[in-house]
């Protein structure tokens, strides 16, 4: 079976873990539980005919005043930003986020994800910069980590770019 | 044949001067355009065609490595610390890494071996090691280090995913995919938060120890080993980690470095792992056996030495009964120890008196337990000259011999000679330690002129004389009869009263006198009164032995002064017998 590790990035709260549970598991938790360095969960999903088993690290939320270890992307078949359109602030961390990493990884497929698609848009951002943003990255989702909206597809997307 | 070589010369001149004539000046220039475009066509395929002949041939390796090698060799002799200083960094960390490895590993060993040098156990292992043939210190090593291997993984290094694992028991071993990434990251997290800041000196994870296992890490340049162990871990099993990466790495160096997620290649590793799951733990059948064969020794010394106690006991109480026992009369113990396995005992005996053997069964002694010195003795016990009375006596078939108050009676008849013969050997067996038994009853016949009155005298003058040869001694300054000489007065008193008997049948008169003296050591009025004191003393002990006080008469002599100084202190007896009313003495 291949094996491929994928990171998920972004800013403190924008909801990293509970896409995660709700991909692996199947499952949303209203409890808060900040990720504390690095969580590491495992799927397998099916492309075509081939099996593929990834590899999940939830790398802990970054903010403006912690950067983040790059040495967890080593490796990485894909890496994943979530921001959380609740949060305006969270596109432009999550951006800055995505900078940091290109630097280490310039080549690495990444995907972006607005999170928290269950709730009413408050950030202030057109649709115009948004998708300015999008197509920085090989792939963007608008996905609910609680009613598990386009979940599925974000990691579908991912396998089958990197298999 | 010389003709032929100087003609293509010549044509080879003809050449040059038919090219000079055409080109003239030319040539030059047209020799540099010729490099020039062959340059550029070469540059061009040169890579590919040197690929195509190595494919072909493998000419160009062979001509290629001696010229690389040579310039190398050039190289490193021109800039040998430009090579140093960039290789330093690299070789350097290898080279401490593996002094750090040994260093640990020896220092472990020399603190386990300090730590089990001073104690008893460190004696019993040095003898254990001795037996087995095996050093000191490899002999503590496999009573120390009891581990066992449970799981091992091999981890690749660049994306934390695991290329393989082996278990010791597959259905308890952990989730190798997750365990893998997770320690992935944490090396990360450890060179991330750890490391000094030099890319080229990272911190890397070596052993994670929790209570229960140690996860032993081994980072290559592309995979991780890592093995979960639980106890105490040799060494040589950080030593066997490293060697199987170095194999991993050597075996699958190309699946390695064109990993793209595929595990398939490394799922022949097996074999390769397999060295890993590696354990030493005792075996507890096997320990006990070697135990019980010394528990046997053990047990059979201690039955032994409690078997000798036991015997020892046993031989020390039977020795102590027959010492404490009273030996039977004519049986004197003079001895008694152990000796080989017995009590060994020295006796003198009598031969009227019992056997040994039955005195001691008597005393319920194992008679095998003893061995018996006997040594022969005449014995002075009155039992034993009683039977010795009664056994001789059957001589004399018409005499009867019994015994009355404890005391002998002789009744019957028997003839002069008989009677002197009697009385001879009556001395000789009791040696004057039994009196002449009660002879009142016994009739003396003459078998020449049967005289009754006569015999009787005899008899009567016998026991007068017999009389005379009491002595009763005395302690200095004493008047009071020594309990010893008790028996004397009781022999005395029976001669007495044997011959008052024999007076009254012979209608004569007896007197008895009591004769006391004493020696000169006090004034004489004392000795008088000590020597009149001494003979009283003894006609009340003749008077309490049944003798008629009428017929005694005690007086006190004085001191005699005798030769030996001791020797008059003492009461004798002198016996006078009278006709009725007559004054005059019968001659005796």
């Amino acid at each position: 079976m291949i094996q491929k590790k994928i990171c998920l990035l972004g800013p403190t709260g924008v909801g990293k873990t509970s896409l995660v549970r709700q991909f692996v598991d199947g499952i949303f938790s209203e409890k808060y539980l900040t990720t504390i360095g690095v969580k590491i969960d495992k799927k397998q999903v099916d492309i075509g005919d081939k099996s593929l088993q990834l590899l999940v690290w939830d790398i802990e939320g970054v903010d403006r005043y912690c950067g983040f270890n790059p040495r967890y992307l080593r490796g990485a078949a894909a890496f994943v930003i979530v921001v959380d359109q609740t949060r305006s602030q969270s596109l432009l961390e999550g951006m800055d986020i995505f900078a940091s990493a290109r630097e280490s990884y310039p080549n690495t497929p990444a995907f972006f994800v607005v999170n928290k698609s269950d709730l009413p848009s408050e950030w202030y951002w057109t649709k115009e910069e948004i998708k300015e943003r999008q197509s920085r990255f090989t792939g963007a989702f608008n996905t609910s980590a609680k009613t598990g909206e386009n979940v599925e597809a974000l990691f579908q997307m991912i396998a089958s770019a990197v298999v | 044949m010389n003709s032929s070589a100087t003609s293509t010369k010549k044509d080879v001149h003809s050449i040059e001067d038919v090219r000079a004539l055409i080109l003239g000046d030319d040539e030059k220039r047209l020799e540099q355009v010729v490099r020039r475009q062959a340059k550029e066509s070469v540059s061009e395929v040169v890579s590919e065609a040197l690929l195509e002949r190595e494919n072909k041939d493998g000419s160009v390796n062979r001509v290629l490595v001696p010229l690389v090698e040579k310039s190398l060799h050039r190289s490193v002799e021109a800039n040998s610390d430009k090579i140093v200083g960039a290789l330093y960094p690299l070789v350097g960390s290898l080279i401490r890494k593996s002094v750090s490895a040994f260093l640990v590993e020896f220092v472990e060993r020399t603190n386990t071996l300090i730590e089990h040098s001073l104690s008893l156990k460190s004696l019993r292992w040095r003898y254990k090691a001795w037996r087995a043939g095996l050093k000191y210190a490899d002999y503590v090593a496999s009573q120390i280090y009891q581990y066992q291997v449970h799981q091992v993984f091999v981890i690749h290094r660049e994306t934390g995913t695991l290329l393989h694992s082996v278990s010791l028991d597959p259905e308890k071993s952990k989730d190798g995919d997750l365990v893998s990434s997770m320690l992935v990251a944490m090396n990360d997290f450890v060179a991330d938060a750890f490391s000094n800041g030099n890319q080229t000196d990272e911190t890397e994870i070596g052993e994670i120890r929790t209570d229960d296992f140690t996860l032993l890490i081994k980072i290559g340049p592309q995979a991780i080993l890592v093995t979960a162990v639980t106890g105490n871990i040799a060494p040589r099993i950080r030593e066997q980690l490293q060697i199987t990466l170095e194999d991993f790495h050597r075996y699958y160096q190309l699946p390695l470095l064109n990993y793209n997620g595929d595990n398939s290649p490394f799922l022949s590793s097996d074999s390769l792992l397999q060295d890993c799951l590696s354990s030493a733990l005792k075996k507890p059948a096997k320990e006990k056996k070697r135990l019980g064969v010394g528990s046997l020794i053990l047990l059979a010394l201690v039955l032994l030495l409690g078997y000798l106690s036991f015997v020892r006991m046993h031989l020390s109480l039977t020795a102590s009964a027959i010492a404490e026992a009273l030996p039977p009369p004519g049986i004197v113990l003079i001895g008694n120890n152990i000796e080989q396995g017995k009590v060994a005992i020295s006796i003198l005996r009598d031969s009227a008196a019992d056997s040994t053997q039955s005195w001691l069964s008597s005393l319920d002694i194992d008679l095998d337990n003893v061995v018996i010195h006997e040594t022969p003795f005449i014995s002075q016990s009155t039992d034993i000259i009683r039977k010795k009375v009664a056994r001789w006596i059957t001589k004399f078939p018409s005499v009867t011999l019994t015994t009355q108050n404890n005391k002998l009676a002789l009744a019957g008849e028997l003839s002069r000679p008989q009677w002197q013969q009697f009385t001879t050997q009556y001395q000789q067996i009791t040696a004057g330690a039994l009196p002449l038994p009660d002879v009142s009853q016994l009739t003396i016949t003459d078998s020449v002129n049967i005289n009754q009155q006569d015999a009787l005298m005899a008899v009567a003058k016998d026991l007068a004389t017999r009389l005379s040869s009491y002595v009763v001694p005395f302690e200095v300054n004493q008047v009071a009869i020594a309990e010893q000489h008790a028996t004397t007065i009781g022999d005395i008193a029976q001669t007495i009263n044997s011959l008052h008997n024999i007076a009254i049948k012979l209608n004569l008169d007896v007197n008895i006198f009591i004769l006391g003296a004493s020696d000169n050591s006090g004034t004489q009025a004392k000795n008088e009164i000590v020597s009149q004191e001494r003979a009283q003393s003894v006609k009340q002990a003749l008077i309490d032995a049944g003798v008629d006080p009428a017929i005694m008469y005690s007086k006190g002599l004085g001191q005699l002064n005798f030769t030996q100084d001791n020797s008059s202190r003492m009461v004798f007896i002198h016996a006078l017998l009278t006709e009725k009313n007559r004054r005059e003495g019968i001659r005796q």
